[in-house]
């Protein structure tokens, strides 16, 4: 029944209606852009819809592999349509003040998650190639879209680096061709099996390449440089943008790579998410204690966070691969939320992007003070907020894979992690408020729905049991 | 009568959605009903106690009023809950301080009203959640969350210096817990590979059999945990900055309660889970109580702070309780000795029980002073006696039961702690026993110098004596006080079979 085109209906809406929206963008005057904002919405809803009805389809392949529907891809895209409705819905107003509510960038954002959706789903290294340059091409330019100097520096950096991780990730590919002969995953998969080619040093090197172009989208060690100058150069809708749904679509990517492709080199790869996770995870934590400025603070905690999603990486399999996607939804929906209060606080003079401007926040509007704290406890895995059992799941799995000294660190490593959101927290809570602060760059919706995500983070905090199972194969 | 109703679940969960529906409505201007709405929720919650006390049967070691629901099912997590006659006195008395905490701050509170008995409402169910949990993993999530309501008491209502210490403390506390995390999820593993049940469930990991190496490190992962909650010597550091900066009910329930957890933890998973692994080091344990009971006095002594001394004479007599706890081992699992064992741990039990009303009352009796003077000095003080007379009758009784005078409750655990010292070695004893004058030289000293005297300080002359809210929350402590220090009966007669259950498991081998 669900054969043929149906099961890529979400890539085709999305490409067809950002087309549309592009054409009739120039015929709308200013004053009615909010039509483009509500097709865009409607288009993502669609999408959200149409993948949850997908989500039971079987296992099934397109344009001769090139193109994969199965469990994961369908719930990657779900998140990541999710992801995509909630970054409209909080940007919306603060977009207005800084002259950015404009066609293109919905269209370019619409573009960027379609590059996302193609890149979960890929069944071969051109597709994943083309899909991880639609991502990162719109963002490019989104980043640079208000044109001023630090998002030019933020967004030529990331440019340039974004170009030799792909030159260096096209390398792998064609080592990895060149000992197999074809691109297909699955293929691949079955030629290292049977033509036993483990231990070919040029199929390492390949592999080597190729994690090194997963581990720049992630933003791991070493490849980490531009996280904080992106993530404090864009403007915080942008922010917002990389800081959320890229990494559900790295973790697509990071599962097409494992489980598809070199399930069975599980032992060299295991090494090598152990030693990025480490690294990352300790200089992720170290670098965001001494940071004043929020969207840098949470560039560097987002580093942080990878490191722990590659060791949880280490510790995963096909079976086995729900903790870690609860972790990253966790952590995206955390994300989400800690963005959307620093939105909705930044006024059209002034982006709220020092800590010091959330001064105040937990006395002054105490329901959204509180609610910015659960985002921050999540992330910083506190009970009894979703991160919590986040953490808790991928620990579990990491002692039942062996790695105990592994678990150790990473918990020491979270108890270093949980001075900074403290110090978020007291700035909220505790300090002398010397600041007037006010609530007004977002609209009345998009706040309930920031009360909406916080209290997704408490509900799935005291019944994680559900969401556990919406992540793993049924 | 009141079977049916799942009364643990209501004592844990109604103060806190209470709590959470308190925090929404952020006007200070309606304080009165913040305040007497929070009030009868209290004393609902001690009419719940009292149910609870009914319905709760004497005289069994078993898990009582148990409540079992999935949780997170295909991880073997359940809600469980039940309670014995160690956990039962503790719930209780979380009930009480925090009633009178919320008594005490009728009018000593003034701003954030709301919040701040929302905040010690959430607090009294999580902790009685951790005394209630039978679930490792669902006492893990109680015994962290409990950390943010105090952090923010700390952090919102304390004194100048209250950032520093509220982060010292949340951070402290975190990281000893994150080793409690790694061990259990540990121990499930032992208990899967050994037997193929999955479960986190705390009484199967009692039972459970462990290897020598294997106890070792998980006694190094547990008791680290609870080493910062009672707090032990070492790490102790964290607990005389968080009370000098914590509002007067902040550094009640953190001493009331909060150090009850770290021992509670100790009865409940340190000893009997890896009770090899407590023989083994348990020397160094007993040395490091009678570190904490007989230095740390010293240290006590020398304070400028009343609440700082206080503070100090907290670890000293949690001291007694890892020193009653850990006693048991010197006997070195031999059976004879079963009496003067089960005398020890009786002993710490009460010690806590006691400690919980005296540490309360003391803070309450600075508290009072300090609304009126605003210092916590004592060389401010001298002479309060002439113009607080009730007040200074009243403070004379906790500081005797402090420093342990017989007729208070606080010689209870003591000389039964003192026995159980006396059998193993007579060197333990004169340690142990050097505590009773340790603790009269501070906190007689400490009276003089703020009680008796001349008054030099002007501002001493305006005080008035305590008012309604200040004073029935301290007749009643000292009613409890004297009632269990002349007749602890009814108590150890309620602990004593758990007690002695616990005993039986402890004092023998689990190496196979």
């Amino acid at each position: 029944m669900y054969t043929g085109l149906i099961v890529m209906l979400p890539e085709i809406i999305i490409s067809v209606m950002a087309c549309f929206i592009l054409i009739l963008d120039l015929f709308i005057s200013k004053a009615k852009k909010n039509i483009i904002y509500y097709l865009s919405q409607i288009t993502i809803l669609s999408v959200i819809f149409i993948s949850f009805y997908l989500i039971t389809t079987p296992r099934c392949t397109l344009f001769y592999g090139a193109f994969v529907s199965d469990f994961y891809s369908v719930l990657f895209k779900f998140i990541i349509a999710i992801g995509g409705f909630c970054i409209f819905l909080y940007s919306k107003e603060y977009l207005k003040y800084i002259d950015l509510f404009k066609g293109e960038y919905f269209v370019l954002c619409l573009l960027s998650i379609l590059g996302m959706m193609i890149m979960v789903s890929s069944g071969t290294f051109l597709t994943l190639y083309l899909g991880l340059e639609l991502l990162s091409l719109p963002l490019y330019s989104l980043i640079i879209m208000n044109k001023s100097a630090v998002s030019s520096e933020a967004s030529m950096k990331y440019f340039i680096m974004g170009s030799i991780a792909s030159g260096i990730f096209l390398f792998g590919v064609s080592l990895v061709y060149g000992m197999t002969g074809t691109i297909d995953f699955k293929l691949i998969n079955q030629i290292i099996i049977n033509e036993e080619v483990f231990s070919n040093i040029t199929l390492q090197y390949g592999l080597a390449f190729i994690i090194a172009g997963l581990v720049f989208k992630f933003g791991a060690v070493p490849f980490h440089m531009w996280v904080p100058d992106v993530y404090e150069g864009s403007p915080i809708t942008i922010t917002m943008f990389i800081g959320t749904i890229p990494k559900i679509a790295a973790l697509g990517m990071a599962y097409r790579l494992i489980i598809d492709t070199f399930s069975v080199l599980n032992t060299e790869l295991e090494f090598l998410f152990i030693t990025i996770g480490t690294i990352s995870l300790f200089l992720g934590n170290i670098f965001a204690l001494s940071q004043i400025n929020i969207k840098r603070l949470l560039g560097y905690s987002a580093i942080a966070h990878v490191g722990f999603i590659f060791c949880g990486l280490a510790a995963s399999d096909v079976s086995d691969f729900g903790p870690i996607t609860f972790y990253v939804s966790i952590y995206i929906l955390s994300s989400l939320g800690a963005f959307a209060i620093i939105i909705a606080l930044s006024s059209k003079e002034k982006e709220a992007n020092l800590i010091t401007d959330l001064n105040g926040l937990g006395l002054s509007y105490p329901v959204m003070g509180i609610m910015m704290m659960l985002f921050l406890l999540s992330l910083a895995g506190i009970p009894p907020t979703a991160g919590f059992f986040a953490k808790f799941f991928v620990i579990k799995s990491l002692i039942s894979y062996g790695f105990f000294e592994l678990a150790l660190f990473v918990v020491l490593m979270s108890v270093i992690a949980s001075y900074y959101y403290l110090k978020i927290i007291k700035t909220m809570f505790f300090e002398q408020i010397y600041t007037n602060i006010k609530i007004n760059g977002m609209s009345k919706l998009g706040l309930c729905f920031i009360l909406i995500n916080g209290g997704l983070i408490l509900f799935i905090g005291i019944f994680p049991d559900m969401f556990l199972k919406i992540c793993s194969i049924p | 009568m009141f079977l049916n109703i799942p009364l643990l679940s209501f004592i844990i969960w109604l103060p806190i959605i209470i709590g959470c529906l308190m925090l929404i409505f952020n006007n200070d201007k309606k304080k009165f009903i913040a305040k007497n709405f929070s009030l009868i929720t209290s004393i609902f919650s001690l009419y719940l106690c009292y149910l609870l006390y009914l319905e709760f049967k004497p005289g069994l070691w078993e898990m009582q009023l148990l409540e079992n629901k999935a949780w997170i099912s295909n991880l073997g997590i359940f809600y469980t809950l039940g309670i014995d006659g160690i956990s039962m006195p503790l719930i209780i008395l979380t009930c009480l301080m925090t009633f009178i905490v919320i008594i005490f701050s009728y009018n000593s509170i003034n701003k954030y009203v709301n919040q701040y008995n929302a905040y010690f409402l959430i607090m009294q169910g999580l902790v009685c959640g951790v005394f209630a949990s039978l679930d490792s993993i669902l006492f893990y999530v109680f015994f962290e969350s409990m950390l943010i309501p105090m952090f923010l008491i700390i952090g919102i209502w304390g004194g100048v210096n209250r950032i520093y210490a509220t982060i010292k403390f949340f951070i402290y506390t975190f990281l000893g817990s994150v080793f409690f995390l790694i061990s259990l999820i540990y121990l499930h593993y032992v208990l899967y590979f050994n037997s193929g049940e999955i479960t986190f469930s705390i009484l199967k990991f009692q039972s459970i059999y462990l290897s020598i190496s294997q106890q070792k490190i998980l006694f190094w992962g547990m008791l680290f945990a609870f080493a910062i909650k009672v707090p032990m010597w070492p790490v102790h550091t964290w607990l005389p900055d968080a009370h000098v900066e914590a509002p007067t009910g902040g550094s009640i329930i953190l001493a009331a309660i909060t150090l009850k957890v770290g021992g509670y933890g100790i009865i409940r998973f340190l000893l009997p889970i890896v009770p090899d692994g407590c023989l083994i080091f348990s020397d160094i344990i007993i040395i490091l109580s009678f570190i904490a009971i007989v230095y740390i006095g010293l240290v006590a002594i020398v304070q400028q702070d009343i609440k700082k001394l206080i503070a100090y004479s907290s670890i000293s007599h949690m001291g007694f309780v890892t020193l009653g706890c850990f006693l048991v081992f010197s006997f070195n699992f031999n059976s004879e000795y079963f009496r003067e064992a089960i005398i020890g741990v009786e002993g710490a039990m009460m010690q806590m029980i006691s400690h919980g009303f005296v540490s309360g009352a003391m803070f309450l009796c600075v508290g009072i002073l300090y609304n009126r003077l605003h210092t916590k000095l004592i060389a401010k003080y001298g002479g309060v006696a002439h113009k607080m007379p009730v007040f200074a009758s009243l403070f004379m009784i906790f500081i005797m039961a402090n420093s342990g005078l017989p007729g208070t409750s606080g010689f209870v655990g003591e000389l039964l702690i003192i026995l159980t010292a006396f059998k193993v070695n007579y060197l333990y004893a004169f340690f142990a026993g050097l505590t009773l004058i340790l603790g009269a030289t501070y906190n007689l000293w400490m009276y003089k110098r703020v009680i008796f005297g001349k008054i030099i300080n002007s501002d001493i002359f305006k005080l008035t004596d305590v008012i309604w809210h200040e004073k029935y929350p301290l007749f009643l402590l000292a009613f409890l006080i004297i009632l269990f220090g002349i007749w602890p009966a009814p108590l150890l007669d309620l602990i004593h079979p758990s007690i002695e259950h616990l005993v039986y498991q402890i004092m023998q081998s689990k190496v196979f």
